[in-house]
């Protein structure tokens, strides 16, 4: 979650760090006062911000518990960020073969230590705009082998990148892969971007992690020409049957930032 | 509580344990689904890491442990299930709330039942409470602390790789080979690399931190220059910078803004290149492409001049052999022939110039030739000028023309010699009788340029070289003259004394050798001429020269002259039939070829020219051996040294005949190559 300019802004313990800001908003412990501090000043305007990642990340396991089910036994993670339990290789059968990948060369480096020496189980760098690093790397064959039916994880970060690059990158990403190959993603349609939503995302900017908001027709038409797969475009408290507690959030959400979540399994 | 009072407490409730718990048993469908909807509540309190879907598992198994904890009391078992609730992310939230779901059920339930029976239950939901509180706490704890030793471990990583970055960066700039200077805001330099103080002649750091960067600039203050960089992203100039010490050097230097994180300007940063070689570089390819066009010029006047001066002198000779020796007109005309054979002087000396000349490279001893022209210098050079001799006995061997090196070691020494006595006369009183008016000394040595001494001369390859210094304690020469010093005509002697073309023949010799000369004079000092010439390993043969038989004799034989020149045409033809040979003659290479075909066999040698209109030689040359490839063919051109003229030679032409040309040399050649057997020429050769 760090630029591609920084050597590394989650080692630098005197700066706000939005990865670090993500991890206290889901309740973890890898940060510092300074990022309670910056996270503290984005909750005055998004007091609903450590439920809305948790349901992004929830719609992670989701996602991957559903596709596995489904029999998909290869997946491709960008912007994995800190790793932690529920990493898709924990939560899905052990034979599932994982790579998973992030920008920022700290966290790759932690979570290699962290994943030890599975076999099944890589975690590289790579920056989710520019995919091909990853997809032209040797890292592919070696962890899938020839096979290119897979699942690919887009989770809860379009909205840190511009248009052309999520539109790049998913195109990148369907010319790469073989048909039947699927993929999640996890947006927010902003269309009606409040100012609390922008006061949040200038204290963003501010730790070097600019929103891009965008609707969901932009989105679909970035995602073409992935079709979208069964069950469509749904809420994300719908996609983890939460419809009591997590209609009050979504509400909640939708109040303070005019913005709606929703996840999408995109298929060739 | 300790498990030994529980199990006492235990033993003394058993009936109202057993009561609890069934009454628990009993109502499972209604507790699980209440204990379910109160995690359901809690969802978002829970770690992230715990998934929604997991809560309605964790309902029933809720329950099955503390069913499990009123049978067995056991507190231990209760505290790793709690410790494992931390581990999957249930939120403390949670875990109290089911913990109040667990005590309402008993208040309301067993209410009914004996107070003792109550008080069982309620300290049985505690106790069962307080123990898995206790090892979620625990848990959470070593999480927590697993997670900062994580966080520190990946920090640790990280500032390891970021100081490791950091130091290769410190290292590039401080090791840089260009200067680097930084300074704050205010212009106070806090920052330069040991390349600016080697560049700038400091001893040391100290003597330059916290000084004004400004007068490193060539600028009086940093305000102006901060106003150009608010609005431009750099600066960039060239200029001679002055040291302390007083010395000069060219310098490029490049000014860059250096901003903190809000991009707010906190000081600059310049990079110093000491383009002085540069400078050095550029002045000799200028000098370099000079020459090389004066050269061009020359290399075509002498062309046209040796035909002119051919003809004159060719046919004053002719007229000459008709004419008594005693007669005035004799005399007359000898001193045409006198004028014409200086002005071929001068155009051989120009040919040295042009690089046309051409010569018998063979590995020397340079030493050896200095000696030689040594003995001739003392000879001639007036006796107050000392001249002596440092030689370097190990000398190694370079592959050259001994005549022209010989030829310019007593160029550059008459040079030395007129710069001695140039300077002699302002002072002349006061020179002591019997002490010398100058000295000239001639050193040799062996050199090794490396990358960096050759890159300060021009198209220089690194190497092993042969250095001849010739240092004299003459007038020396202002930087305007050393500029001009190798352009033919160009002199400081007067027309009386000099030709101008005594340095210029030396510049184009050493050119012919693949050397390059290096000059240093101070005016009123005196001169230092360094010449080098890269040295040979191998062992050439030298070529061998022909011996010349200048007595003419009498020809037999046709020979077809093919020359475009009317008037060089009639004069071999005057020469070669005055000598009793037959001749034909063309006036172009197309001519020829179909004159030859006329006349063959009947013709013994071809005279061919090199640059003529229509069909050039060395066509004509090709033509001419299809229709007899044994053709005796003779070269005639004042380009020797061209790459044709060569190739021709190659390709077996039989000989060489440089133009101007000696009459009775060349008949004695034609003579002497039709009755020889037909063998390619070799090297080339003068007749």
């Amino acid at each position: 979650m760090n630029t591609e300019n920084d050597i590394s802004g989650i080692a630098d313990a005197s700066q706000p760090n939005a990865g670090r800001m993500y991890d206290f908003f889901l309740g973890g412990s890898h940060n510092f006062e300074i990022d309670r501090q910056a996270a503290q000043q984005v909750l005055q305007y998004a007091p609903f911000l450590p439920q809305f990642l948790r349901l992004v990340r929830w719609f992670l396991g989701e996602a991957a518990r559903r596709l596995s089910d489904q029999g998909y036994d290869k997946f491709l993670d960008f912007a994995s960020g800190l790793p932690t339990v529920d990493h898709i290789h924990q939560i899905l059968p052990s034979e599932t073969r994982v790579i998973y990948s992030d920008i920022d060369p700290v966290t790759v480096a932690y979570a290699q230590e962290i994943i030890g020496d599975n076999p099944n189980v890589r975690y590289v760098h790579c920056d989710a705009g520019k995919p091909e690093d990853l997809l032209n790397s040797g890292i592919i064959e070696e962890v899938f082998g020839k096979d290119r039916k897979v699942t690919i994880g887009f989770n809860g970060i379009a909205w840190f990148l511009p248009h052309e690059k999520v539109g790049g990158s998913l195109k990148k990403l369907y010319e790469w892969a073989d048909t039947g190959s699927k993929l999640f993603i996890c947006d927010a349609d902003m269309s009606e971007f409040t100012e609390a939503a922008k006061k949040s995302a200038e204290i963003y900017a501010k730790v070097g992690q600019p929103f891009y908001p965008r609707s969901l027709d932009k989105m679909r038409e970035l995602i073409s020409p992935w079709e979208i797969d069964e069950p469509g475009v749904q809420p994300l408290h719908q996609w983890l049957d939460m419809m009591e507690e997590g209609r009050e959030v979504a509400l909640q959400i939708r109040d303070g930032w005019g913005v709606d979540l929703y996840g999408i399994i995109l298929k060739k | 509580m300790t498990a030994m009072s529980a199990e006492h407490q235990y033993s003394d409730n058993d009936a109202a344990s057993r009561i609890v718990l069934n009454h628990f048993l009993s109502h499972r469908e209604e507790i699980i689904p209440e204990i379910n909807r109160i995690l359901r509540m809690k969802a978002f309190e829970n770690r992230f890491i715990l998934h929604p879907k997991r809560l309605k598992e964790i309902g029933t198994e809720e329950f099955d442990s503390f069913t499990d904890f009123l049978k067995h009391n056991d507190e231990k078992n209760a505290e790793d299930h709690g410790g494992a609730r931390a581990g999957e992310g249930l939120g403390e939230d949670s875990l109290l709330s089911m913990g109040m779901v667990l005590r309402d059920i008993v208040l309301k339930r067993t209410g009914e039942l004996e107070r003792e029976t109550l008080a069982f239950g309620i300290g049985a939901v505690d106790r069962y409470i307080f123990s898995i509180m206790r090892g979620y706490i625990r848990a959470r704890e070593n999480i927590i602390l697993k997670a900062q030793e994580q966080l520190r471990v990946a920090l640790s990583t990280a500032l390891e790789t970021q100081r490791r970055e950091l130091h290769i960066k410190n290292h590039a700039i401080h090791t840089y080979i260009n200067g680097i200077m930084i300074t704050d805001i205010e212009g106070a330099i806090t920052y330069v690399n040991p390349a600016f103080i080697k560049m700038w002649k400091f001893a040391e750091t100290e003597n330059v931190i916290g000084k004004q960067g400004a007068r490193f600039l060539g600028i009086d203050s940093f305000d102006v220059l901060n106003r150009h960089l608010s609005m431009n992203s750099g600066w960039q100039k060239e200029y001679s910078a002055a040291r302390e010490d007083g010395s000069t050097f060219d310098v490029d230097i490049s000014v860059s803004r250096i901003h903190d994180n809000d991009y707010k300007p906190i000081g600059i940063m310049v990079s110093f290149v000491d383009i002085t070689g540069r400078k050095r570089l550029e002045v000799q390819f200028r000098q370099s492409q000079k020459m090389e066009a004066l050269g061009q010029l020359a290399g075509g006047i002498v062309h046209d001049f040796n035909n002119l001066l051919q003809v004159i002198s060719g046919f004053t000779e002719l007229e000459l052999r008709k004419i008594q020796k005693e007669s005035r007109e004799y005399k007359n005309i000898s001193q045409i022939k006198v004028a014409a054979d200086r002005g071929k002087d001068l155009t051989a000396q120009l040919r040295y110039f042009t690089r046309q000349a051409s010569g018998k490279h063979r590995p020397v001893n340079i030493n050896t030739i200095i000696s030689e022209t040594h003995a001739l210098l003392k000879r001639t050079f007036p006796p107050e000028i000392r001249i002596t001799l440092e030689l370097d006995p190990n000398l190694r061997m370079v592959e050259a023309d001994p005549s022209q090196i010989s030829q310019m070691l007593l160029n550059l020494c008459v040079n030395a010699r007129d710069a001695v006595l140039i300077k002699k006369e302002p002072d002349d009183s006061k020179h002591v009788p019997g002490e010398p008016l100058g000295t000239i000394t001639l050193y040799t040595e062996n050199v090794k340029l490396d990358l960096e001494s050759a890159s300060r001369f021009i198209n220089t390859q690194p190497g092993d070289y042969v250095c001849l210094r010739i240092v004299d304690t003459g007038s020396g020469m202002t930087p305007e003259v050393k500029e001009r010093l190798f352009e033919p005509f160009f002199t400081t002697k007067g027309e009386k004394s000099g030709t101008g073309l005594g340095l210029a023949v030396v510049y184009g010799i050493v050119q012919k050798h693949t050397g390059f000369i290096d000059v240093k004079s101070v005016p009123g000092e005196g001169s230092i001429f360094e010449i080098y010439l890269p040295i040979v390993e191998i062992d050439i043969k030298s070529a061998v020269r022909e011996d010349h038989h200048k007595t003419p004799q009498g020809g037999k034989g046709t020979i077809l002259i093919v020359e475009d020149q009317p008037q060089v045409r009639e004069l071999a033809v005057n020469a070669l039939e005055n000598s009793g040979f037959k001749v034909i003659t063309a006036k172009d290479g197309l001519t020829g070829v179909e004159k030859y075909k006329e006349h063959y066999p009947a013709v013994d040698l071809v005279v061919l020219d090199v640059i003529m209109p229509r069909m050039g030689g060395r066509e004509c040359f090709n033509k001419l051996k299809e229709i007899n490839p044994e053709i005796k063919v003779l070269i005639i051109t004042g380009y020797t040294a061209d790459e044709s003229v060569q190739e021709l030679l190659k390709e077996g032409a039989v000989g060489l005949i440089e133009k101007p040309f000696d009459l009775d040399d060349f008949t004695e050649t034609v003579r002497r190559r039709i009755s020889s057997d037909r063998t390619p020429a070799g090297p080339p050769t003068s007749p």
